[in-house]
């Protein structure tokens, strides 16, 4: 936008190269780092000898293994699912014009959690390793719909409303997803609980190739909402003067930000505030403009999940403590002091 | 901001590359788990095909995977009845890494921390990090995606058979004997075995009482199980020349209503089990334990669960232990 002061040009400089350069550091310690370590100087080199460069370090083909096979599937993983969840995150804070809009909050993922346990329960069929996330998919979007319906109250949707409509869809999804684990004897669903805390344990390739298709394309899609977000942060009315069709933006929106839920709930589990993190942290460098940003946000989700699942392999290792512990007990008590700020700013609840 | 978006869509195709390497396994990949679980519990005779060959043993694991070992200076074993085994077969030396599940004999306890146990929370790393040139377990390791990440790593990875049944000893000692190409010393074993099995409900055949027996497990008083018909334990008490009064699944929970159903003489469970409940008074203090005749008297038999359990080398001297706790009287023939 022409009117802006040039302070938030300045500090908009900095932000690709210090994301970039963490990412970039993320992704030499996740690929060396392990029960098995390998030194970064090998793990670059085992990088660039996959792309046809020699650079004259020595590595074992074990390390190599262990590098390609094993941890770039999870590394890759982890930063899509992280990006979706981040994206995403802050395309529902503007959606809904509410701060404390996150998948996980507002009862997406536990959508999704539920449909892909559903799919997994009933066997995916012809769907294949797509029922996981077309499940998700399908789970995030009921829920995406009927929490925009219920917690709207005159344009606005309060944040009492939308945060209890949350919990009590997590709570059901949670107890369906219990029972589902008791009743049906699938292997997957034995695990639920480490699933349910949210983990990349389980990243294979062939696992993570759907969820990353549905988290690219709604990575893809995210961006061309970027200006229509930014006038509906004026208001509906004044959006709809503007020549915004509210109506079919926001359905055609939440269509995608379930796309990017469902994926990445179903490969990932439910991997919470990762949607509050990140939009939050960038949005103090970026400020509001959904332009700078949503792109913003899903790097950053992707850099602060790939750092979660660091932590989550090597502080306890060999045993892997499930992610989603690790982003909760970070983002738990920023949901707190948001929560505080939110209601001091809007003078009591509602 | 286009450029942004044309980053992403860089790394797409990137990811989307990088994802088509290995497109060729998805076949071979698709069809192990479900299947292996029907079959280890219907305990088809079992499934495993075997040809030697002059570069190594071709294996057909209980997940349908065909795994080629050509090299077994390196095992980690994940299962504690197949560490016996090994050990058994002259191969000790050999074992690098063992899982909680083992704690016999005491060198493979020397190994160093065991893996995180194999059942649901095995990882891919701890076991790679052994640098391993074989991984054995059975049927029931995983998940399977943990599974196919040791296997990208290039390591082998043999998944035998479950046995339920005392025949069924034989068949594990002599596939894993296989496997690691000592088929003469698992012949060996085998036989032994078999005659410890064979001596021990031979004397138990000369009893003149079948007590009713249910054997109960447990890990802490939130996960309690009660054995059937069906389960390894099941064919112990068959072998003891006692009866099975447990109706349900092979694995059932523990219920007032089973408890009672039941109505067992003697209880049976493992020390590990009955540790986690917080022993004996905890045990019978569990509601539906004391309306059974065995609470009223309070007829507990506490046996080493990898003993007890294992359905391996020392199976012939457990069913010996339990026959002789079972059939008092026996003592003085035996």
């Amino acid at each position: 936008m022409t009117g802006e002061r040039p302070a938030a040009q300045r500090r908009r400089r900095w932000l690709w190269p210090i994301l970039i350069g963490t990412g970039l550091a993320a992704v030499i310690a996740n690929l060396g780092f392990g029960a098995f370590d390998v030194g970064p100087d090998r793990v670059v080199a085992i990088l660039f000898d996959h792309a046809g460069v020699d650079l004259g370090i020595e590595f074992t083909p074990r390390e190599d293994a262990v590098v390609w096979s094993l941890r770039l599937p999870r590394l890759v993983l982890a930063f899509f699912v992280g990006a979706a969840l981040g994206g995403t995150g802050a395309a529902l804070q503007g959606l809904f014009r509410n701060p404390l809009a996150d998948p996980q909050i507002i009862g997406l993922s536990g959508g999704a959690a539920l449909g892909a346990g559903v799919v997994l329960a009933i066997g995916p069929g012809v769907l294949g390793r797509f029922g996981g996330p077309i499940g998700g998919f399908a789970g995030a979007l009921g829920v995406a719909l009927a929490v925009y319906t219920l917690a709207r109250y005159e344009g606005r949707t309060e944040v009492v409303n939308l945060v209890l409509t949350g919990v009590a869809v997590s709570a059901v999804a949670g107890a369906a997803i219990g029972y589902l684990s008791v009743a049906v004897d699938t292997p997957r669903l034995q695990t639920a609980l480490f699933w349910f805390l949210g983990s990349f344990t389980l990243s294979t390739w062939e696992s993570a190739r759907p969820t990353l298709l549905f988290v690219a394309v709604s990575l893809a899609l995210l961006p061309r909402y970027a200006t229509r977000l930014n006038l509906l942060l004026l208001g509906e009315a004044e959006a709809r003067h503007l020549g915004v069709n509210v109506e079919r933006v926001r359905t055609m929106l939440l269509v995608v930000i379930a796309l990017g839920v469902g994926g990445a709930v179903a490969a990932a589990g439910i991997i919470g505030f990762v949607g509050l993190l990140a939009p939050h942290a960038v949005r103090l460098v970026t400020g509001p403009d959904h332009r700078y940003l949503l792109p913003a946000s899903a790097v950053g989700g992707g850099v602060l999940v790939l750092i979660a699942d660091l932590a989550a392999r090597t502080l306890a290792s060999p045993v892997e403590i499930p992610v989603g512990l690790l982003t909760a007990l970070v983002g738990g008590p920023f949901f707190l002091w948001l929560l505080h700020r939110t209601r001091a700013e809007y003078g009591a609840w509602g | 901001m286009r450029r942004i978006a044309s980053l992403a869509a860089a790394l797409v195709v990137i990811v989307a590359a990088c994802g088509g390497d290995d497109t060729s396994d998805t076949v071979t990949e698709t069809t192990p788990a479900p299947a292996t679980t029907t079959t280890s519990t219907t305990q088809a005779p079992t499934t495993t095909t075997t040809e030697p060959m002059t570069d190594g043993v071709t294996f057909v694991g209980a997940d349908g995977a065909e795994t080629v070992i050509t090299d077994t200076s390196r095992i980690v074993s994940l299962n504690g009845d197949i560490t016996e085994i090994l050990f058994e077969l002259g191969v000790g030396d050999q074992v690098v890494g063992v899982d909680v599940t083992t704690t016999y004999p005491p060198e493979a306890l020397q190994l160093g921390p065991p893996l995180p146990p194999a059942r649901g929370f095995l990882t891919a790393e701890p076991v790679i990090a052994l640098d391993p040139t074989l991984v054995i377990g059975d049927a029931q390791i995983g998940p399977a995606e943990v599974v196919d990440q040791i296997r990208s790593a290039g390591i082998p990875v043999a998944l035998i058979e479950l046995q339920t049944t005392l025949e069924g000893i034989r068949t594990k000692i002599e596939t894993v004997a296989m496997i690691v190409g000592e088929e003469e010393a698992g012949a060996a074993l085998a036989d032994r075995v078999d005659a410890e099995v064979a001596e021990a409900t031979e004397l138990a055949a000369t009893a003149a009482e079948q007590p009713g027996v249910a054997f109960v497990y447990a890990r802490g008083p939130e996960a309690l199980l009660l054995f059937g018909p069906g389960s390894p334990t099941s064919a112990l008490i068959a072998g003891a020349n006692a009866t099975d009064t447990v109706l349900g699944p092979p694995v059932g929970p523990l219920t007032p209503e089973a408890l009672a159903a039941a109505n067992p003489e003697v209880f049976v469970t493992t020390a590990d089990a009955l540790g986690s409940l917080g022993g004996p008074d905890a045990f019978f203090e569990l509601p539906g334990v004391a309306q059974t005749t065995a609470g009223e008297n309070r007829s507990l038999l506490v046996y080493d669960d990898a003993l007890f359990l294992g359905f391996g080398p020392r199976t012939g001297e457990a069913l010996k232990a339990f026959v002789l706790d079972l059939h008092p009287e026996l003592a003085d023939n035996s």
